[in-house]
């Protein structure tokens, strides 16, 4: 018997419209497989069993009906740093446990305009950048999702739900997806409106949604994009319909490969999964070639990342500097440190990062998309959290986020998705990126990439143990609203 | 590029700091925030050495969002 909670956002609309299932039995199988496995993953921190059925029965009749919206009966989680009308939102702080917003987010609101169906709120770390390491990696719950987008990673690759939001200002999206075997698209700085998202770096922060498949990615980004006058910084370009555009050919795309910057602090494992993909691109038709980023030599991506975040950090969080303790302790440690910024130093960070795109410009002249390692390493264990580079052991802070934040400065769309395994079964990562606002290009050659393997629909052991279960078991035991407390304990030091 | 040569700063002045804006921050967390920034240091002072025009065209940081508006263009 199949388990709706095992399906794409694709096949499950296919399903509904064919009248083959409903969305309240969908949303049924999803809240059965929370139910059993989250205790374990601690992906969900707020459950909404009552609304969300309210809404899967409004979604039932809207199919039946012929009133069915573009994501009509889909189950969705939010990272809690999203603003819910009416639901609380922590931003993973002991500091907004209760806070309780009077406005949505404007992609909440797209989406919920679009029919899809919120059933929770998502850990997160605190503020996206504080430490939390109470979710657990379903490929392994001893280890780390990453994050800070930890629970909408975590509950995608457990099969929690089909789709989940998350942030991503350094590699938050881009991270956790290649840790945890999931599809996670970070559009184009503006793609998506950040109207009613609690800010860790406004020239950094991006919104975006993690998926088992890069057609999925497609449905869900064609419902949140656009301009959005609530965001100053989105952009007022065109949304194509990314999904019904979707192609998987890739006869004469030309794909960028580097010489420089993304390998050079790379686990083997994890450079020879990417190269691997390219070589399967260029089989089947993709032109390569490599491409070199001479400002890499010289600008400091971590620095130019760090500095926008410290001074964009100390100036959100200035009206409670005095409330210092009540914060999670690694934040507090960061914030402090953020005090120290120089004025000088943020300015050159946000001047220096023009000189990384202009290397791009010159890249994407020559290239349709690139393609790049997703994570440098695989999910570190969750009592040592390091980067582990063949024999060498890095601290996690200093290299994690080599590969992702350089899309963030540049406001890149990329796509991470998964492309192999290492020895131990964990998940590898490769990012597709290409130029700001061409996330169709990305898109499609994940999607193609998806077309020739199957290591998108592999599936983490603890979901493997629950496929024989049915999948309405421990529906009974779920309260109407389940509201779980704040909690920022670090079992090892990121910051 | 070889970067300036540098001083790190000191627990003293970033004591200092704090007191100008008017912050109260413990020894210890300061203690903290210094060994933060000194791990950061070398990429700091690295980025501190990057040479950018006075001159028009100079780069702003706006000149980031229009290149990114104008799909990844300059002109």
């Amino acid at each position: 018997m199949t388990n709706l909670a095992d399906l794409s956002i694709h096949e499950l609309l296919t399903l509904f419209r064919n009248h083959e299932a409903t969305p309240l039995e969908a949303l049924d199988a999803c809240l059965g497989r929370i139910a059993r496995l989250d205790e374990r993953v601690n992906a969900v921190i707020t459950l909404l069993v009552e609304r969300a059925t309210e809404q899967g029965r409004e979604s039932t009749r809207r199919w039946r009906s012929g009133e069915a919206r573009a994501l009509e009966g889909i189950p969705y989680g939010l990272k809690d740093i999203i603003e819910t009308v009416g639901v609380r939102t922590t931003g993973g702080s002991p500091m907004y446990a209760d806070y309780v917003p009077a406005e949505d987010a404007t992609l909440v609101k797209r989406l919920d305009a679009a029919g899809a169906i919120l059933l929770g709120k998502l850990q997160t770390f605190e503020f996206a950048s504080g430490s939390n390491a109470t979710t657990s990696n379903p490929w392994d719950l001893n280890r780390w999702p990453a994050g800070s987008s930890s629970g909408p990673a975590a509950a995608v690759a457990a099969h929690e739900m089909p789709l989940a939001i998350g942030t991503d200002t350094g590699g938050s999206i881009a991270i956790p997806a290649a840790f945890c075997g999931i599809v996670g698209l970070k559009p184009t700085y503006g793609r998506i409106s950040r109207a009613g998202l609690f800010p860790l770096s406004w020239t950094l922060d991006h919104a975006g949604p993690m998926t088992r498949s890069a057609l999925d990615a497609a449905h869900a980004l064609g419902v949140m994009a656009g301009h959005d006058a609530r965001d100053p910084t989105s952009g007022n370009v065109p949304v194509p319909d990314y999904a019904s555009s979707l192609s998987a050919h890739l006869e004469g795309i030309r794909v960028g490969v580097p010489t420089e910057w993304f390998f050079d602090v790379c686990a083997s494992e994890v450079e020879t999964a990417t190269r691997a993909a390219i070589d399967l691109l260029a089989e089947h038709g993709a032109t390569i070639s490599e491409f070199e980023l001479p400002s890499t030599r010289t600008v400091q991506l971590h620095a130019i990342e760090l500095t926008i975040v410290y001074a964009e950090l100390a100036s959100l969080h200035e009206a409670t500097f005095d409330r210092l303790d009540e914060y999670g302790q690694e934040f507090q440690r960061l914030l402090t440190r953020a005090q120290f910024t120089s004025a000088v130093d943020y300015l050159k960070a946000l001047r220096a990062r023009h000189l990384v795109q202009l290397d791009f410009e010159k890249v994407f002249d020559q290239n349709d998309v690139i393609v790049v390692p997703g994570g440098m390493c695989v999910a570190p264990t969750h009592d040592h959290l390091v980067a582990k580079i063949g024999e060498d052991e890095r601290p996690l802070i200093d290299v994690i986020s080599r590969p992702t934040a350089v899309m963030d400065i540049a406001g890149l769309p990329a796509v991470t998705i998964p492309a192999g395994f290492d020895d131990d079964g964990l998940p590898l990562g490769i990012q597709i990126a290409s130029r700001p606002y061409d996330e169709l290009s990305c898109l499609n050659i994940a999607h193609a990439y998806q077309q020739l393997t199957e290591f998108h629909t592999e599936l983490p052991p603890i979901v493997e143990e629950d496929l024989d279960t049915n999948p309405s078991d421990g529906l009974d035991e779920l309260p109407p609203t389940l509201t779980k407390p704040v909690v920022t304990v670090t079992r090892d030091r990121i910051w | 590029m070889t970067p300036r040569r540098q001083t790190t700063p000191t627990i003293e002045i970033f004591e200092a700091l704090a007191a100008d804006r008017g912050l109260t921050i413990s020894r210890e967390r300061i203690e903290a925030a210094l060994e933060m920034h000194e791990k950061f240091r070398h990429e700091l002072d690295l980025l501190r050495s990057v040479e950018l025009s006075p001159l028009p065209p100079y780069i702003q940081p706006e000149t980031a969002l229009r290149w990114i508006e104008r799909g990844g263009r300059t002109s």
